[in-house]
Order: structure tokens, then C-alpha cells, then sequence
């Protein structure tokens, strides 16, 4: 069984648009019907660009966020429907960690109350070991050194450490990776890839790994979801999906990775309105291979292969390359 | 006189309160009409203060020294009155965050419309003319002239800076780390048109990144900074090909790439120096794998290898691997 099943998770914000926020909500879809399962000890990449959902799924996967649908499966227990002691449960068993170390950390706590909090709230006995233990493991030694420090003293890596060591200390199966190396320099955040990879061996953590960056996914995942206006358009696993899309979007979004090597497909203008989503397939209006029926209703999603499934009508009927 | 821009020897040292910041520390290069200059390296490296010297926009704490010869003329001399005349006409800039190069409470058009009222005497109609124009070459409908910056995109927004900053047709333009905070195709579509305005109006770039395979994409060279010093530079393909400067060996072998899972990325153990004062020698050398006396005592100037391909180590001819 995997540690993490997501079935049809859908995740919406309410809106107020000017006097409508008076007379009704209206309701803004940033996640629909989105479906996934990671095993232990494994990495699954969501991926996509600014208000794909990516995020909000990985909030709602944590049970972080109201006005979600869906289920979302830790064990075979449904997190939505969690509560009191077994959601407080829960949450000792799944983590996140935040892109900006320099907003996730409270400037006016020392190292050791920002990854002691953890153990306060959970009630656990203030154990020195442990505390030296997650420093160790997010690779800030000597841990002594760093315990008595602020954030401000630290660098943006120290930083970011110090944000997976108290992720680290309550002994979590799941993290919730939320672009957690977007905003560091390249040989900072090379380091912070290797310890992730690290830590995932030696603790066999189950990754959720938030990214707009494709080379970071292909380095640390091993299945891929990309995600467009709320839907995943492809699935699979990382080698097959990055190598060998199938969507046009996939295609598309790999085509203008920097280094990719593949010949450029510039999608013109902006990704719509979320709020007026447009009807058919969401991606027709930038595909460069939409044809009629994409308009007319959304593609299912098809089983290429085991495990590699596409949102596509062109992937609907057999030999035709989208 | 075959260059556009010529920069000998720059230096900017900020003098602050508490303390002398030696930002850059002796910079030369030259760039050559239509092409693309990439100036890579990570935080503080000096590249956006060497960028904002050559504009003489860095504030008065700041002092700047060395020579750069923009079409024949030495601009960093040039009294501020003759300078307002180069600037924006001859060398102008754009900034990694639109939004806040751009006026909130003026509309678009009015904004890309007034360097052409005050640099070159248009009067207000054709300098409106003017800026539509502007706008539908970096392709936003000009019905947005009468839009404020906050109903643009992103997207939009950088491109409607880049139609500000090309309004008086300057010869060079710097494009400071101009689509970091934006998506990957934004980003492909924002360089997609600095390459189309190279070519039309023969434009010649300095691209400041961090991002190493981005500017593989784009540049013809590339310039590594390290701790306001030149490392090493090289035309493109040359540098990804033959790197022969320890940083810059660390730094490719730290990025993540797509289609190449390596076991482990490239760190580079601790920080850059204090640049207050910079230490003698190789301003590398606390962090290089390969020193030898000479490191530690001398700073090493840029030594040609090969034609356009320059290095500044003291080690690069025996250092056989990485």
C-alpha cells in the first residue's frame, strides 16, 4: 500500500469580487480532481508553473487548507476527515518545509526553540539528543554551535537546514517540499539536494517535491506530475515523463527548460484566468495541436503505459502522436 | 575600434559607516556590437554593482573607479550633466523586478512615452505614437497604453520595461537577471525578444544571471564573477566545454540537469570572503580544492588561454581534472 493515496483532491479558495462578496461566494478551483500515490520511501515531483495548484496541493495533502475535496489517504485514513488526536497524530507524521528560509523562520527565536517548537507542541519531553540528533541529520554540525544562533546570524543555507532539521525532529514519514531550494545560489542548493537524497536512504522518507524547476525534478523524483490550471496533464514516472513527453504541454514546458537541448515551442501569451478556466481541455487555447473536440470537453486520462498516464484526446485514439 | 563597450579595471567600493566594501574589485571586459555578454555568478558577487557603474546609477556611498569606453566616449569621467545625455539614450537597463520599476500610479503609455518626451524632444502625441509602437514590438496590444502596471502580467510588465528601456534606441542594453522572478515560458518568450531586438536594432547585450544554462542559451560569451573579480571567460560553448577555473568547475558541476542524473551535485564548502577588506591572493582560494603558495598570496589577473578565453588562476595548467 502506499503511504500517501490522493483521489480526485480538488482545492478551492473563495473569492470576493467587489459587491458580489456580499451576496455570494464565489469559488476559485486552483486544484481539480487531481489523483496520485506515493510509496514510502519514495519522491513524487509535482511540477508546473506559478498557479498550476502545485502548491495548494502539496497545503492540501497536509490537511492545511479548508474548501477541499476529495480524499487524501495517509495509511488508508483519509487526512480530511481527521480530527483532535489522530489529526494532531498525523501531523507529526508529515512535515513541510517552506521555499523561503528567510520568512519561514522566526527572526526572534534562537535554533533551538525554532526546532525544539515541534516537540513543545506535541507535548514530547525537551530532549537535548533529539534536538542535536535533526541538527546533525540536516547537516549543521556541531549542532552546539548553531543552537544558540538567530536566523539572522545564519546563511540562506544554514537557514533552510535549520527548516528541515525541525521538520526532521518529530521522526516524520512524509515531507511536504514546498520549492524548497528556489530562492538559494546554485552551490547552496546543491548542497541542500544532496542532503535531501541523503536523508531519504537513511530515513526513507517519502518526498512530496514542489517545483517549477524540471533539472531539480529530474534529479530528485521518481515519478512526475505536471500540472496545468489545476489539472495534472501527465503522470509517470520521471525518466519516461521528462524524456518522453507525450503531452503537448509537457513538450512544451520541457522545450524551454534551460539546457534542455530540445528545439524551443514558445507558448504565446499567459496561462488563463483560473477563475474563467476555459471550457474543453484547459491547455487548448496555447496548444499548438488543439483541433475542435479539445473545445468541446475535457480529455480523460489515458494509460499509456503502466504508470504513465496523459490528459490528452490526442492520446485518446490509438497511433496518433499529440 | 571594433567594441560597442570597453571596460578597463573597474572597482566599486562602498564606503559605508561601519566598514570599506570592495564590491568589485577590478573588472575588464569589452563587448562587441550585437553581441550577447553573459556575466554569471552567485549573490554579491559584485555583477549588478558593476552593471549599475556603468549606468552611474549605484548611490553616492558608493565610488567608482576605472574607465569604460561606450562607442569611443569614457563615461564613468563624464560630468552628470553630459551623462544624463548617454543614459538611457546610449546604455540603458532593465531590472529583475518590473513592478517596482515601474510607476503604480502612471499608466504604461504614459511611462514609455516620457523618456522619449525628455531625452529626445518628442512632443506628447508623437511620443504616445512613439510608445505604441513600442509596445506592439514587445508584442502587448497598445490598447494596454492606457493600463496601469498592477493589470499587466508579469510577463507583460518586464516586456513593457523593455520597451521603455529601448525607447531611445541605446546601443547597449543590460538585462539584470530579467526573468528570474518570472516562469519558464515567460522566460523563454522574454529572451525569445531580446534576441528579435538584437538583431533589429542591432543591439548589444550584457545578460546578468545566475543561472549558467540559461545563459548558455543565450550568450556568445560568458564573464564568471567571483567576489568582484573576473574568474574566468569564455565563449559559450568553450566554457561548458573546457571550464578551466576551480569555480568555475564547482558551479557546473553543482547545477542540476535534465537528462543527466548525477549521483551527487558539485558543493562548494563554505562562503565567500569578506570583500571588507578582500583578502590578499586569490580571492577563491579559502574554498579551492587546489592551492598552492601563490593562492594565498597574490591575486592572479585574467590570463589569455585561447583566443577569447581567458582564466584567473594561478593552477589552471596543471589542474587536469576536476
Amino acid at each position: 500500500m502506499a503511504l500517501l493515496e490522493v483521489k480526485g483532491l480538488t482545492v478551492s479558495y473563495p473569492v470576493a469580487v467587489g459587491l458580489s462578496a456580499f451576496i455570494s461566494r464565489r469559488f476559485l478551483v486552483a486544484v481539480d480532481r487531481v489523483s496520485f500515490s506515493l510509496p514510502e520511501g519514495r519522491t513524487l515531483a509535482l511540477v508546473g508553473e506559478s498557479g498550476c495548484g502545485k502548491s495548494s496541493t502539496g497545503l492540501a495533502v497536509l490537511g492545511l487548507l479548508e474548501h477541499v475535496g476529495g480524499e487524501v489517504l495517509f495509511r488508508g485514513k483519509d487526512v480530511l476527515r481527521l480530527r483532535g488526536k489522530a489529526l494532531k497524530e498525523f501531523r507529526r507524521r508529515a512535515q513541510i518545509v517552506f521555499q523561503d528560509p528567510y520568512e519561514s523562520l522566526n527572526p526572534k527565536m534562537k535554533v533551538r526553540a525554532i526546532v525544539g517548537e515541534p516537540l513543545r507542541i506535541h507535548g514530547i519531553r525537551g530532549d537535548e539528543g533529539r534536538l542535536r540528533r535533526a541538527l546533525d541529520l540536516a547537516g549543521l554540525s556541531p549542532p552546539d554551535y548553531f543552537l544558540e544562533k538567530y536566523p539572522h546570524e545564519l546563511s540562506g543555507g544554514e537557514r533552510q537546514r535549520v527548516a528541515i532539521a525541525a521538520a526532521l525532529i518529530l521522526d516524520p514519514e512524509l515531507l511536504v517540499l514546498d520549492e524548497p531550494v528556489s530562492n538559494l545560489d546554485v552551490s547552496i542548493k546543491a548542497g541542500i539536494m544532496n542532503l535531501l537524497r541523503d536523508l531519504q536512504e537513511e530515513l526513507k522518507l517519502s518526498y512530496l517535491f514542489i517545483t517549477h524547476d524540471l533539472a531539480d525534478s529530474f534529479f530528485l523524483s521518481h515519478e512526475v506530475a505536471v500540472m496545468y490550471l489545476g489539472v495534472t496533464v501527465e503522470q509517470g514516472e520521471t525518466e519516461e515523463v521528462l524524456l518522453h513527453p507525450v503531452h503537448p504541454y509537457t513538450k512544451a514546458l520541457l522545450s524551454v527548460a534551460p539546457g534542455s537541448g530540445r528545439e524551443k515551442v514558445i507558448l504565446s501569451g499567459d496561462v488563463p484566468d483560473p477563475l474563467h478556466p476555459p471550457p474543453g481541455c484547459r491547455f487548448h487555447p496555447r496548444c499548438p495541436a488543439a483541433e475542435k473536440r479539445c473545445v468541446e470537453a475535457p480529455p480523460g486520462e489515458v494509460e499509456l503505459s503502466p504508470g504513465h498516464s496523459v490528459r490528452c484526446v490526442k492520446a485518446e485514439s490509438p497511433r496518433e502522436e499529440p | 575600434m571594433g567594441e560597442v563597450l570597453s571596460v578597463r579595471d573597474l572597482r566599486v567600493v562602498y564606503r559605508l559607516p561601519t566598514a570599506t566594501v570592495e564590491a568589485v574589485g577590478g573588472v575588464s571586459f569589452s563587448l562587441a556590437p550585437g553581441e550577447i555578454l553573459g556575466l554569471a555568478g552567485e549573490s554579491g558577487c559584485g555583477k549588478t554593482s558593476a552593471a549599475c557603474a556603468l549606468m552611474r546609477i549605484l548611490p553616492g556611498t558608493a565610488e567608482v573607479r576605472g574607465e569604460a569606453f561606450l562607442e569611443g566616449t569614457e563615461i564613468l569621467g563624464l560630468p552628470e550633466d553630459e551623462m544624463s545625455k548617454v543614459r538611457w539614450r546610449r546604455i540603458a537597463m532593465v531590472f529583475q523586478n518590473a513592478q517596482a520599476a515601474l510607476n503604480p500610479t502612471k499608466t504604461i503609455g504614459y511611462q514609455i512615452a516620457e523618456p522619449l518626451q525628455v531625452h529626445l524632444g518628442y512632443s506628447r502625441r508623437r511620443a504616445l505614437q512613439e510608445a505604441g509602437t513600442l509596445l506592439e514590438r514587445v508584442r502587448i496590444d497598445p490598447k494596454r497604453l492606457r493600463d496601469y502596471p498592477h493589470q499587466l502580467s508579469g510577463g507583460m510588465r518586464q516586456r513593457a520595461v523593455i520597451a521603455m528601456a529601448l525607447a531611445c534606441r541605446p546601443a547597449v542594453l543590460i538585462a539584470d537577471e530579467p526573468t528570474t522572478a518570472l516562469d519558464v515560458m515567460v522566460q523563454a518568450q522574454i529572451i525569445e525578444l531580446l534576441k528579435e531586438l538584437r538583431d533589429e536594432y542591432g543591439l548589444s547585450l550584457i545578460y546578468i544571471s545566475h543561472d549558467l544554462m540559461l545563459l548558455s542559451e543565450i550568450c556568445t560569451r560568458i564573464a564568471v564573477m567571483y567576489a568582484g573579480l573576473i574568474a574566468e571567460v569564455a565563449p559559450t560553448g568553450e566554457l561548458f566545454r573546457k571550464p578551466l577555473h576551480p569555480y568555475t568547475r564547482k558551479l557546473l558541476g553543482a547545477v542540476t540537469k535534465l537528462g543527466f542524473r548525477a549521483q551527487r551535485l558539485e558543493t562548494i564548502p563554505g562562503s565567500p570572503p569578506r570583500l571588507s577588506p578582500p583578502p590578499p591572493g586569490c580571492r577563491f582560494a579559502s574554498r579551492c580544492h587546489r592551492t598552492t603558495e601563490a593562492c594565498g598570496r597574490e591575486v592572479p589577473g585574467l590570463e589569455p588561454v585561447e583566443e577569447g578565453h581567458a582564466v584567473a588562476c594561478w593552477n589552471w595548467r596543471d589542474d587536469g581534472a576536476p
